[in-house]
């Protein structure tokens, strides 16, 4: 669980979720285009597990969704913010590399 | 409604503070062609598209942006930690320095603070998608005039994904033109807006009494 494992763990979430994105563009302009509809099944899929995995090891990546898994402590307040992810700074969450 | 994801759309790290770099790059935070303001129009002209298509790239585009100009603020912090009032003074950041210390403040370059008086919601399809290809080339010329000035590699990664992802708006936003031309009237062209002419069409073009 070192900051390099995560941030390379944030790198493949990111790859995913670009690769969404993407798909949904296309999608909002070719709704009926099924071979997309299929594809942005399997990205979805492989999305959603890659953020489960990833808020497992290192706290929640949103607060609606009820990921949270530590049952005592509020963790969205206490993990690194995006811009501080690997970044040495100087709030009190922030992560030195 | 928007939920927030606790992650950049695209990873930002940034080894060498630049103060000089922060004063340029704020003009695609809160400049006439940043992304707040491709936000606000984005969001803003889904409301009057009638075709749910149109809707839902606006939406979805307008969204991108937010996820860019958080880009664009991680940018800035990165590149203005841990600086000495000296090097603040050499840079071209004293002038912003003095008004916002290093905080991120939606402005222009040239210090201009953030206007929507820069976007338009015409409320007409044609209008806004017009303008909305307008919007994507002039943030794709901005991205390079600053890759033009900026040598920091790790700067320049990050400034050429958001200039690609402005060319690949401007391609979308042309699938969506074409979508609302396909639905117009060959013989009222212009005449007819969709988004607000509903009623006279279906009267056969009469004004209401």
């Amino acid at each position: 669980m070192s900051k390099s494992e995560q941030m390379k763990a944030m790198k493949e979430l990111q790859e995913l979720a670009f690769a969404l994105q993407e798909t949904v563009l296309f999608l909002d302009s070719y709704p009926d285009n099924s071979a997309a509809k299929r594809h942005y099944g399997e990205v979805s899929r492989a999305y959603r597990q890659a953020v489960a995995g990833y808020e497992k090891q290192y706290g929640p990546l949103s607060v609606m969704a009820g990921t949270d898994s530590n049952t005592d402590t509020w963790q969205w307040v206490k993990t690194p913010w995006p811009w501080e992810l690997g970044f040495p700074t100087d709030s009190d969450v922030g992560g030195e590399v | 409604m928007w939920i927030y994801e606790k992650k950049l759309q695209y990873p930002v790290k940034i080894k060498n503070p630049n103060p000089n770099t922060a004063s340029l790059i704020v003009s695609q935070l809160g400049g006439p062609d940043g992304e707040l303001g491709a936000s606000m129009r984005y969001l803003n002209q889904r409301y009057s598209m009638p075709y749910g298509k149109v809707v839902g790239i606006l939406t979805d585009v307008g969204t991108e942006e937010l996820a860019h100009l958080e880009m664009i603020s991680s940018m800035m912090y990165q590149l203005t930690r841990n600086l000495t009032p000296e090097q603040i003074a050499a840079s071209g950041m004293d002038k912003y320095f003095v008004d916002h210390t290093t905080g991120t403040y939606p402005t222009a370059a040239s210090g201009f603070p953030h206007t929507c008086a820069t976007l338009q919601v015409k409320g007409d399809p044609i209008a806004d998608l017009n303008e909305d290809l307008a919007a994507e080339q002039k943030a794709r010329v901005t991205y390079d005039n600053l890759l033009r000035l900026v040598d920091d590699p790790d700067v320049k990664d990050a400034l050429r994904y958001l200039r690609q992802r402005e060319i690949v708006h401007y391609q979308r936003f042309g699938e969506a033109l074409r979508n609302v031309r396909d639905h117009l009237d060959s013989k009222n062209f212009y005449a007819y807006n969709p988004g607000f002419s509903r009623d006279l069409r279906a009267m056969g073009g009469k004004k209401k009494p």
